[in-house]
This record gives C-alpha cells, sequence and structure tokens, in this order.
C-alpha cells in the first residue's frame, strides 16, 4: 500500500507581537444584556485598520449578533469570558455571498483567530425557537423541513469561508443555532485545544471543514449533537486536502468522525491519529462519497470507540454526483479497538439520534461501494470490535443465500448511514462492490451468540486476509466469514 | 413579498377560525409581531429595521409602538411607512456610539433618503439619553479610538433627505444633540404638534432645515439648548402658526 | 419493602400525632428541586394529601422547584424555606389559563390557609408572557392584544378569593406577569414581613386587595412597576372593610397606595398608618372611586414620600358606575410629609411608568368630586408638600380666570390619574367640587417661581385654609389662593 504522504506544517502567525486591544475601551458592554454588535464590529474595524492586532475581551457576558472579522485580527477571550449570541434571530445576517447565518464571519481575511480560554456560546436553542416562531407569524419565509427552521437560516457561531492563516485555539464552543463552526474553502486553518459542546439543537455539528486545505485540529474535545468532526464539500472543482486530525476526544449523537454527506469534490491526504470516541449514535469513523466526490490517501492510526453504534462505515454512493464518477482509494485504519453497545449509545443526551431503520439487529462494520464504483485497497490492521452480539432472527432476519444477498438494495441514491439497509447478514463486517480489502490481525468478538455470520462479502476482488479471528460463544464450528460473487480472496 | 402563499393562506386560516387579530387591519402591524419588546433594556433595531421593510414590501402600512419604551439604534424609514407611538410610548436612543450607523456621512436615530409618504406620529415620545451618550464618546475620544472631530458623528433623532411628503406629527423630541431633526432637501414637509426638549446638550437645535421646500410648521413648542430653528440654504416656509419657545417668542 | 413499611408507619406516627403540626418534606412526594423537572402535579398531590389527613405543612427545603399552577386546599400551609425558590413554567399551559384570574398559586373558598418562610416565588411572568404572546401571534389563543400586550390569561403569583384565615408571611415574591397578588373578598386575613420585586411586566401591581374584611398588611416591602398597595372592589354588593396597611415601604411606576381604579362597592374603615414611599411615578397616596363605590372613614397617618410625581389625589368619577354615585366622605390625611419629583422619579426602573397627558407643567395635588356629587369631609392635618415649581406659561398654561377654571373638563368617565386633567391652575393644591375641607397645619411650598397660585378653590362649600401656610421662591406677595364658587 502507498505511503501517506503529508506535510506537517505548522502555521506561524508572527504579527510582530501584535498590539493588543481591549475590547471594554470601545465600549463593549460584559453587562450580559447590551447588545453588543455595532460596538465589536467598530472595535474589529478599528484594529484592522491599526494594522492588527489582538481585541481582548476580559471576563464577562458579551452579548453579541453578527460581527465580521477582517485581516490581521485576533479575538481573544480571556477565561472566563463569554460572548453570547443574541437571541433575536433579527440580529443576525444572513451572508449572501455564503447565503448563511453565523454569529462571526470571516470572508476572504487573513491572519484572523480566535484564541483565549473563553466562551462562545450561540444561545441557539432560544434563537431557533424564536426563528419558528417568526415563520408562524407569517413574517419570515421558510419551508419549516421537519418543524425546524432550515439550517441556513439559523446562526452558526463561526463561518469562516475563502480566509488564510487562521487559528482557532483554547476556545470553548458552545451551543450553536446550527452547526456550530464551519470552515469553508480556508487554507492553513490551526485548530487546537478547543472544547465544543455542541448539543442545545438539531444540526449541531461539532467542526465542519468544507473544501479546505492543510488544516490542523489536535488536542480537542468534541461534544455534539449532529456530526462532531466533519468534512465536507460542497464544490465538486475543490476538496479537503491535506489534513491532520490528532489527539482528538469526539462524541456525539451521529457519526463522530465523518467526510459528507455533501461531497462533492473530495477529500484527500488525511492522517487521522489518536481519536478517541465514546457514547456516540452512529459511526466513530465514516466516510462517504454520494455527489461524485473522491477520497483517496487516508490514514486513520489509532482509534478508541468505546460504546458506539457502529465502528466504520465506507460508502459510495450516487445522490447529487450530476454525472461526476465517486471513487474512493488507498485507506488504511489500524490500532482501532472499539466496543459496540447493545442499547442505545447517547440514551439521555439532548437531542438523542433518532431512532430509525428499525427491525434490524446490531449493525457491522461495512464498506459499501456500487457496482460500477468500487471501494478499492483499503487495509485494516491491528483491530478489535467487540459487538453484543445476540442478532435474534425473529426479530429480523437476513439470510445468506444467494438470493438472500442478493436482494439487498443498493440505495444508491440514498443518505448514506450505517444502518441504512436495516438489517444485514454479517455481525462483524460487511463488504460489497470493492475490491483490495485486506485484513491484517483483525479479532471480531460478539458477547452473544448471533445468527449471522461475522464477515459477509459480495463483489468483492482481492484482498489478503491475514490473523482474523472470530470470538462467538457457543459457534466453534459455525462458518465466520462467507464470500458471495467474490474472488482472489487469500485467507491465511 | 417575503411570505408565501401558502403561508398567507395559513394565517387567514387561523386568522378566520381563531378570531384573532379582529382590531387589526391588513397593514397595520403591532411592533410586538417583530419581537420588539418594550422593556426598556432590549435592543429592537434589528426587529424595527425589519418590521420597517417588511411593512414597506408588503406596499405600506403602519407599525405601532403602544405605551412601553423601545431601546433602539438607527434603522431607515421606507416609502409608506407610517410609525405610530402611541401615548405612553417611548423610542429609547441607545447610548451607544456604534449603534448608529452612517448614513453618507450623517447619523441619525430615524433616517430616511429618497423616500415618500413617510410618517411619524401620535402622542409617544422619541428620547435621547444625552448624558449617558456624550460621556460614551468622550471615553472613546479619550482613549484615541476616536478622533477629536467626532462631532459630526453626533446623530440627530430624526433625519430625513431629499424626500416628499413627510410628516411629524404629535411627537415630543427629548434631549437631542446637534439637532435634534435636520431635514434636507425634503418637499411637503410637515411638523406639527410636537413638544421638543433638549436643553441636556450644550447647543442643541431644535430643528434644522435645509433646502427644504413646501415647509408646513404648526403647533410646535421647541425648548432648546441651541436655536429652535436653524436654517441653511434656501428654504421654502408655506406656513408657521402656533410654534413658540419657552419665553414665548415664534421660532 | 422494608422502606415502604417505615414510611408508612411514619405516616401513622403523624397521623396519631395531632398535638403536632403536620410536616411533610417535598421530596417525599418526589417533588425536585432540580429548577427543570415540572413538579406541578406532585406538589398538586401534595397539597391535596395533606389536605386530606386533616391538614399539615409542606416544607420545601432549598433548590430550584419547577411548577405550574398549584391549586391550595383547606388546611395546608406551604413553607418555603431559605433558599427555596417556587418557580413558575415558562409555558403559559402549565397554568389554569381556562380560569378566570390564573395563578400559579390558586385557592377558591378555602380556609386555613397559608404560605410562609423567607423562600422565594418567582412567576417568571415575561417570560411567560412572552410565550403567551407568540402563542396569541401564531392564531392558537384569542386575544385582543390592546396596549400589544396580552389582555387575558397572565397568570398572577397567588390568587385567592373567599378565603379565609389566611397568613402570608415572609416570603418574597417575584415578576408576575400580571398582578403580583390578589385576595379577592378574603376574611380575617394578615400579609406580614413579605417582599415583592415585581417589575419585569405590565400590570405588576404589588398587592391587590379586592373586597376583603378584617385584612393586615403589615410590614412589608413592595416595588412594582404597576400600583403598589392596591385596594380595589370589584363586586358592588360588597366592599373593602376594616383593613389595616402599617408600617410598609412602597416604590412604583404608578402609584404607591391607591383605592381603585376598579371600585364597585367600596371601601370603609381603612387605617393606613407610618408608611413610606419613594420613587415613584405617580401619586404617593390616591384614592379613584369612579364605578360607584363609597369610600368612607378612612384615615392616613404618617406617610413619608420622597421622589414622587405627586403627593395626593381623591377623585371620584362616573365610568362604570351604572348610575350609581360614588361617594367619598370622611377622610384623615394627618403627619404627611412628601418632596414632589422635579426629574422623572421612577427614571431607570424597568417598565417605567409612560409619558402622558403633555404638555403640563408639574401636577399639584388633586381633591376633585363631580358637579353635584362633592367630596365630603375631608381634613389635612400636619401636612408639608414640597414642590419643585418652575411651572412655565409658554409651554402649558391654564389661567384662574372664571372663563378659564370652568373651562377645565369634568372626566367623569375618564381614567382618573393624577395628571388626566393636564395643565392645572394650582402647582400646590386644585380642590373642585368638595364639602367640608380643613386645612390645619398645612405647608406647601415650590421651590421655584411658578405662574400659577398654590391653591384653587372651585365649587367648594364650607371650607377652611386658615391653617395654610406657602412659600414659593423669591415670590413674596403673591396671591397664592384663588377661590371660585366657593364659601367657607
Amino acid at each position: 500500500m502507498n505511503k501517506l504522504f503529508l506535510v506537517v506544517f505548522v502555521v506561524i502567525f508572527q504579527w510582530c507581537r501584535a498590539q493588543d486591544f481591549e475590547a471594554a475601551d470601545f465600549g463593549v458592554l460584559a453587562d450580559g444584556q447590551t447588545l453588543n454588535t455595532r460596538s465589536i464590529q467598530a472595535a474589529i474595524d478599528h484594529v484592522h485598520e491599526k494594522g492588527g492586532g489582538r481585541l481582548v475581551f476580559s471576563a464577562g457576558n458579551y452579548v453579541t449578533g453578527t460581527i465580521y472579522l477582517k485581516s490581521n485580527v485576533t479575538l481573544h477571550l480571556e477565561e472566563g469570558a463569554s460572548l453570547l449570541g443574541s437571541n433575536n434571530p433579527f440580529d443576525y445576517v444572513k451572508d449572501p455571498y455564503v447565503n448563511w447565518q453565523s454569529m462571526i464571519f470571516a470572508i476572504k481575511q487573513q491572519h484572523i483567530g480566535i484564541t483565549g480560554k473563553g466562551t462562545i456560546n450561540g444561545r441557539g436553542f432560544q434563537t431557533a425557537i424564536n426563528a419558528v416562531q417568526n415563520v408562524h407569524r407569517g413574517i419570515v419565509e421558510d419551508e419549516l423541513k421537519l418543524d425546524r427552521v432550515r439550517e441556513w437560516n439559523r446562526p452558526e457561531n463561526i463561518y469562516f469561508r475563502e480566509c488564510e492563516d487562521v487559528t482557532i485555539q483554547d476556545i470553548t464552543l458552545r451551543d450553536p443555532g446550527s452547526w456550530n463552526q464551519t470552515y469553508d474553502q480556508c487554507v492553513n486553518l490551526l485548530v487546537e485545544r478547543i472544547k465544543v459542546d455542541s448539543k442545545s439543537y438539531w444540526n449541531n455539528d461539532g467542526i465542519d471543514i468544507v473544501d479546505c486545505r492543510n488544516v490542523v485540529i489536535r488536542d480537542s474535545y468534541f461534544d455534539a449533537a449532529d456530526d462532531a468532526i466533519c468534512f465536507k464539500s460542497h464544490d465538486a472543482n475543490a476538496f479537503c486536502d491535506n489534513i491532520l486530525v490528532e489527539n482528538c476526544v469526539a462524541r456525539s449523537s451521529a457519526s463522530a468522525l465523518k467526510f459528507g454527506t455533501v461531497s462533492r469534490g473530495g477529500f484527500k491526504n488525511f492522517v487521522v491519529r489518536n481519536l478517541t470516541v465514546y457514547d456516540t449514535y452512529r459511526s466513530a469513523i465514516t466516510f462517504a462519497a454520494v455527489d461524485g466526490g473522491f477520497v483517496e490517501n487516508i490514514l486513520v492510526d489509532g482509534v478508541r470507540s468505546i460504546n458506539t453504534g457502529n465502528v466504520i462505515f465506507l460508502r459510495i454512493g450516487d445522490r447529487w454526483s450530476k454525472g461526476k464518477k465517486p471513487y474512493m482509494k488507498d485507506i488504511t485504519i489500524k490500532n482501532v479497538y472499539a466496543e459496540v453497545p447493545l442499547e442505545k449509545p447517547d440514551a439521555g443526551y439532548n437531542y438523542e439520534g433518532p431512532i430509525e431503520d428499525l427491525p434490524r439487529n446490531i449493525s457491522p462494520a461495512s464498506i459499501v461501494g456500487l457496482p460500477q464504483y468500487k471501494i478499492e485497497n483499503v487495509r485494516m490492521e491491528n483491530i478489535e470490535i467487540v459487538y453484543p452480539g445476540g442478532g435474534n432472527p425473529l426479530y429480523a432476519y437476513r439470510g445468506i443465500t444467494a438470493a438472500d444477498l442478493d436482494s439487498i438494495p443498493e440505495m444508491a441514491d440514498k443518505y448514506p448511514e450505517f444502518s441504512q439497509f436495516k438489517e444485514l447478514p454479517a455481525w462483524g463486517f460487511y463488504i460489497r462492490h470493492a475490491k483490495n480489502i485486506d485484513f491484517k490481525n483483525v479479532t471480531f468478538k460478539a458477547a452473544r451468540k448471533d445468527y449471522r455470520p461475522a464477515i459477509v462479502t459480495d463483489d468483492l476482488t482481492g484482498g489478503t486476509w491475514t490473523d482474523v479471528r472470530f470470538e462467538e460463544p457457543q459457534s466453534e464450528e459455525k462458518k465466520q466469514y462467507i464470500f458471495h460473487n467474490s474472488q482472489n480472496v487469500n485467507v491465511d | 413579498m417575503l411570505i408565501k402563499p401558502e403561508a398567507m393562506k395559513r394565517i387567514a386560516y387561523l386568522s378566520l377560525f381563531f378570531l384573532m387579530g379582529a382590531n387589526v387591519q391588513a397593514n397595520e402591524y403591532n411592533a410586538s409581531l417583530f419581537g420588539c419588546k418594550s422593556d426598556g433594556v432590549t435592543n429592537n433595531t434589528s426587529s424595527i429595521q425589519y418590521a420597517i421593510d417588511f411593512i414597506a414590501n408588503e406596499g405600506g402600512g403602519t407599525l405601532h409602538f403602544y405605551v412601553g419604551r423601545y431601546l433602539t439604534g438607527s434603522f431607515e424609514l421606507k416609502s409608506n411607512v407610517t410609525i405610530e407611538l402611541h401615548e405612553g410610548a417611548v423610542l429609547l436612543a441607545s447610548p451607544n456610539v456604534y449603534d448608529y450607523l452612517d448614513y453618507s456621512g450623517s447619523r441619525a436615530l430615524i433616517y430616511a433618503n429618497g423616500q415618500s409618504n413617510i410618517k411619524i406620529q401620535g402622542k409617544g415620545v422619541i428620547q435621547g439619553q444625552v448624558p449617558l451618550f456624550t460621556a460614551n464618546m468622550e471615553t472613546l475620544v479619550s482613549k484615541g479610538i476616536m478622533g477629536r472631530d467626532s462631532k459630526q458623528l453626533l446623530p440627530d433623532l430624526i433625519r430625513m433627505e431629499n424626500s416628499k411628503q413627510v410628516s411629524v406629527d404629535g411627537i415630543m423630541l427629548l434631549n437631542g444633540l446637534e439637532n435634534v431633526q435636520s431635514y434636507v432637501g425634503c418637499t411637503q414637509l410637515t411638523l406639527s404638534n410636537q413638544i421638543i426638549k433638549s436643553n441636556v446638550y450644550e447647543s442643541s437645535t431644535g430643528i434644522f432645515l435645509s433646502s427644504c421646500s413646501g415647509v408646513e410648521l404648526r403647533a410646535l413648542y421647541v425648548d432648546a439648548s441651541g436655536k429652535a430653528l436653524r436654517e441653511v440654504g434656501k428654504n421654502e416656509i408655506r406656513i408657521q402658526e402656533n410654534c413658540v419657545t419657552p419665553n414665548g417668542k415664534k421660532l | 419493602m422494608p422502606t415502604k413499611r417505615y414510611i408508612l408507619s411514619f405516616i401513622f406516627f403523624l397521623l396519631i400525632s395531632p398535638v403536632f403540626s403536620t410536616e411533610y418534606n417535598a421530596s417525599f412526594f418526589g417533588i425536585k428541586s432540580n429548577g427543570t423537572t415540572l413538579n406541578t402535579t406532585s406538589i398538586q398531590k401534595a397539597v391535596n394529601f395533606i389536605s386530606e389527613q386533616g391538614g399539615g405543612t409542606l416544607k420545601f427545603y432549598v433548590g430550584r422547584y419547577l411548577t405550574g399552577t398549584i391549586v391550595l386546599k383547606p388546611n395546608v400551609t406551604i413553607h418555603l424555606e431559605e433558599g427555596a425558590v417556587l418557580v413558575g413554567s415558562t409555558n403559559i399551559y402549565d397554568y389554569n389559563i381556562d380560569t378566570p384570574n390564573c395563578a400559579l398559586i390558586y385557592g377558591k373558598g378555602v380556609d386555613n390557609i397559608a404560605i410562609k418562610g423567607k423562600g422565594v416565588i418567582d412567576g417568571q411572568g415575561r417570560e411567560v408572557a412572552y410565550h403567551l404572546m407568540d402563542q396569541i401571534h401564531n392564531g392558537i389563543l384569542a386575544d385582543p392584544l390592546d396596549y400589544d400586550r396580552p389582555r387575558n390569561r397572565r397568570p398572577k403569583a397567588i390568587y385567592l378569593r373567599e378565603c379565609s384565615n389566611v397568613r402570608i408571611e415572609g416570603i418574597t415574591i417575584r415578576n408576575a406577569a400580571d398582578w403580583v397578588q390578589t385576595y379577592d373578598q378574603c376574611e380575617d386575613m394578615v400579609v406580614d414581613g413579605i417582599t415583592v420585586d415585581s417589575k419585569e411586566f405590565w400590570n405588576n401591581d404589588g398587592i391587590d386587595i379586592v373586597d376583603c374584611k378584617n385584612f393586615k398588611l403589615l410590614n412589608s416591602f413592595i416595588d412594582s412597576a404597576d400600583d403598589a398597595i392596591c385596594l380595589k372592589s370589584h363586586d358592588a354588593s360588597k366592599r373593602c372593610e376594616n383593613v389595616e396597611i402599617r408600617n410598609c415601604v412602597a416604590r412604583s411606576s404608578a402609584n404607591g397606595i391607591k383605592f381603585g381604579t376598579v371600585s364597585a362597592g367600596g371601601y370603609k374603615n381603612i387605617r393606613i398608618i407610618n408608611n413610606k414611599v419613594y420613587d415613584t411615578f405617580r401619586s404617593a397616596f390616591t384614592i379613584a372611586t369612579p364605578d360607584g363605590g363609597m369610600v368612607e372613614d378612612i384615615l392616613v397617618d404618617s406617610l413619608h414620600a420622597y421622589n414622587t410625581g405627586n403627593p395626593l389625589y381623591l377623585r371620584i368619577g362616573a365610568r362604570w358606575n351604572n348610575g350609581r354615585q360614588g361617594t367619598i366622605n370622611q377622610v384623615v390625611i394627618q403627619n404627611m410629609y412628601v418632596e414632589v419629583a422635579a426629574e422623572k422619579p421612577d427614571a431607570g426602573y424597568s417598565y417605567e411608568g409612560p409619558i402622558e397627558d403633555n404638555p403640563r407643567n408639574i401636577s399639584p395635588s388633586g381633591i376633585v368630586g363631580l358637579e353635584g356629587q362633592p367630596i365630603r369631609n375631608v381634613t389635612l392635618r400636619n401636612l408639608e408638600f414640597v414642590y419643585p415649581g418652575g411651572g412655565n406659561p409658554n409651554y402649558a398654561y391654564r389661567g384662574t380666570t372664571q372663563e378659564e377654571l370652568a373651562a377645565i373638563p369634568e372626566m367623569a368617565d375618564a381614567y382618573p390619574e393624577f395628571s388626566q386633567f393636564k395643565e392645572l391652575p394650582a402647582w400646590g393644591f386644585y380642590i373642585r367640587h368638595v364639602e367640608g375641607i380643613i386645612f390645619d397645619n398645612v405647608k406647601l411650598r415650590a421651590k421655584a417661581n411658578e405662574y400659577r397660585p398654590a391653591l384653587v378653590l372651585d365649587d367648594v362649600n364650607g371650607y377652611d385654609v386658615s391653617g395654610l401656610t406657602v412659600e414659593e421662591g423669591t415670590n413674596k406677595r403673591k396671591k397664592q389662593i384663588f377661590v371660585q364658587n366657593s364659601k367657607k
């Protein structure tokens, strides 16, 4: 397998010990009540015009609506300082360029940052509720899909677009009205030591990196109602490139580390190291190429996934591809330990993931391409996955006859999710439409006997499986892997 | 149109069957509909501006403020929109310098440019917070954030430019800065039944007129620390009646 | 289960000990102090249970207890220990909105009840009102929205009707969506040592005592957006009788101590003794009877008011009186000191009183009956009222000629308020349609010169102003008393 190429870069912003400016000097009030939008904006503009520096917020509560960050300005939130989002939806701008709402925007700016141990608290729950009321009153138009205002009509905490040299450091991000923080087509982005508590309302992602280049996310903690660490590709002509995610902890009522769902351009040259996932409803790691995008040259090294509904879900689909051909190849996932629970892993969290795709027994890890678009060259090494087992055929059943396996729908244009096929015929791993899938030192454990085999492949060509082990009570004689329409898989 | 027909239908349906809003005409809007709060501390700027734009888009109408204190920064009036301040309603000007937008070099709490058929009426009050505002501004100047020429940034309570069929009727205007109200290049301008009290700022002009025509001034009481009426350029004041200052003189 | 047995024997023990007032902890009924669990049904069960057991005390210890409407039952005391907060739900549907006078704590026809302790009742009134507003704008609830606020369904913090033997002691009541507390046709009731802090929404009266008999309000502090201490009479066949208000402090963006506005039946034998009023927008003390109510035997003694818009306003009107004539008879006001504010006295408070009835210079005190329906037998003794003076005739003018005085409208059916006539012709006292009034050691002082006289009497029969002294700025020789159509 090809070696991963990654330039470890360090973003060094040296604006010569830039000057500090106190927000309070601009009449910005920390009383938790005064709407400071225009004062903060005036302060940012001032710092920007003076050549840059840090705008420092000392401890206190600063209410604001939409502000725009400008080149060479860093918002520095000292410990105890909170930027609080206004609860009036009209206090937020829907930026015409990105067509989205946010508390902090930066568009086409360079050398910007948000730092310090303070907090950005969108207070998005109440704002989102108020936005719904405005629709009900007939003064704002929104289709109210799923009885909520569309996510672009609710404010995020941060939305940066086409910015360069961006530093997000040490801050805590809380309770946005929509996604939490989006970095869209940015170059040289450093996110480190941040804490995300984003579960106050629907679509509360932890972080969204869209079509960015040279990104480091490290030493950070993400707790999100929706996807925790999420890479997207909105632009068919752009892609996420040269990304490092390391030493992060993620919790989600959707997926922990995700590529997609919107995946028009692609994802390339990623290293994910030392990721801990817990109490997560869907997948610890999921890559989706469903809109014509590609996934290429990805290394995932070191994942501990505890009490999480699914470990790995790789998927090629054909949803909004518009004729563009997706591909997914050259992926290494190694040093993974995962425990999949019997019960709902995110029970008790705000905005729990929806109970859906029933009836099904516990879903296996999966690699699912399409007949015309195979997932290629995936190597899995040093992996142990502990399942609850206990799949009950009277509750949900998928057999392993050719007819049973062929009857599994392709679902090419559906929203990709590990549970989308409902019952799958394996309890450990399900592989379909793939080429060259290698396993080395991979252990599948089921705590109780399952009616299904551990692994089912369908339309798999090529692969070397060494040291693949199965532990399942009362199943010593059971054939744990089933090859259907598969060839050239060498099992040692 | 900001509302989809379906939404309108839904609203009409609800109105019909729940018999609500029976006292509200189609083009009459309560401030609370737009989330305006009468608590004196919520900054209502965005809600008021949204309301005005919405009403203008609907072809015009009246935005009603009932008794209460509505804190706000700058907003712009649009054609065919009337602001009705009922007795006891106070539009309270923000003391924050930055809450006033720069409208091509001038600032005001209520601003209009190139609009027609605009009215502010009722027995309510538009109130500046002069000592707070000037203290804030002095702080900014002393810290070097604002230049010493910042006087040009002083907002008027009302400023209308190049507009026609403008009427400000019955309002009490309290505590303006350089100019309580300014009208530049307006035609068919009527100011009537106003009480102006502006003595906190050292030299506050009650009414500033520049290049206006068709001006009618009726029943104004102007108690201002500066000039009651200041005219620049050629103005055509068609009528002035019952307009007095505290010492009983005409403007 | 041993615990169950323990609990049962515990209850049994309590039941057979009638010597002690039975106490129950809130947690016993599963009531949660976390501030987020809605406890309505648990608290209601507790109240019902205690009442069914013959009565006792439900104790809330430190914590936040979220709840909707609780209906009180006989012989039950709610005891809020220091640190305990009964928090009103912000969901309007958690209140008994189908009942007129919905409230967080509601009682009708129940006897021997009490709310005690150093704890707090927090109505979260502004949020409740906003939620109600949403529902009205969405068309779910119908409301005329006069003044752009909900007219109906705003919950009070406490509403008790036809209850007897009631004690409210020590508690703090905050932030109702409407009147804070209303006691309607209650008898033998004492409100003692409470604190009211309610300025979060419109119509936040501090306390409304409606048609009550044998009622004492003592030692309390009341700071409210609307009238602070308010006696009302809703029922033409009832009245407030034997009411004592003593040792209280009141602050209001309306009136300090008020009778009315609704005053159908009337008020008899009311003693208002040793109270203070400050930072109050309208009158320190006012009686309004525009709805046919009979007001008699009223004593106001030792009332001190500072930074207040108006000292005193007594008014008969004819608004909703249905042909019945309101009366005011036998009013003694003594030992009263008032400083009237030059600027808006409640500036900076939440929900400031509305700027209205302009243009007018500072209004005088008023005693204003109706033609043929005079206010009778008023004694003013040992009063000192200090006014700012400075009335400017170019701003607002009312002269003292016969025509000008006659031109003052009667405004019989208007809402009675000291400012209702806009400019009045006196700066100290304006007295019209009165029979029998004595000024005994009354001092009126204006700090700056005035264009108006201190006192105007119009249609007054039997007046004695020999005890009146006037000081006005630098005016030493000005004629301060104007009398028209009157005799001594």
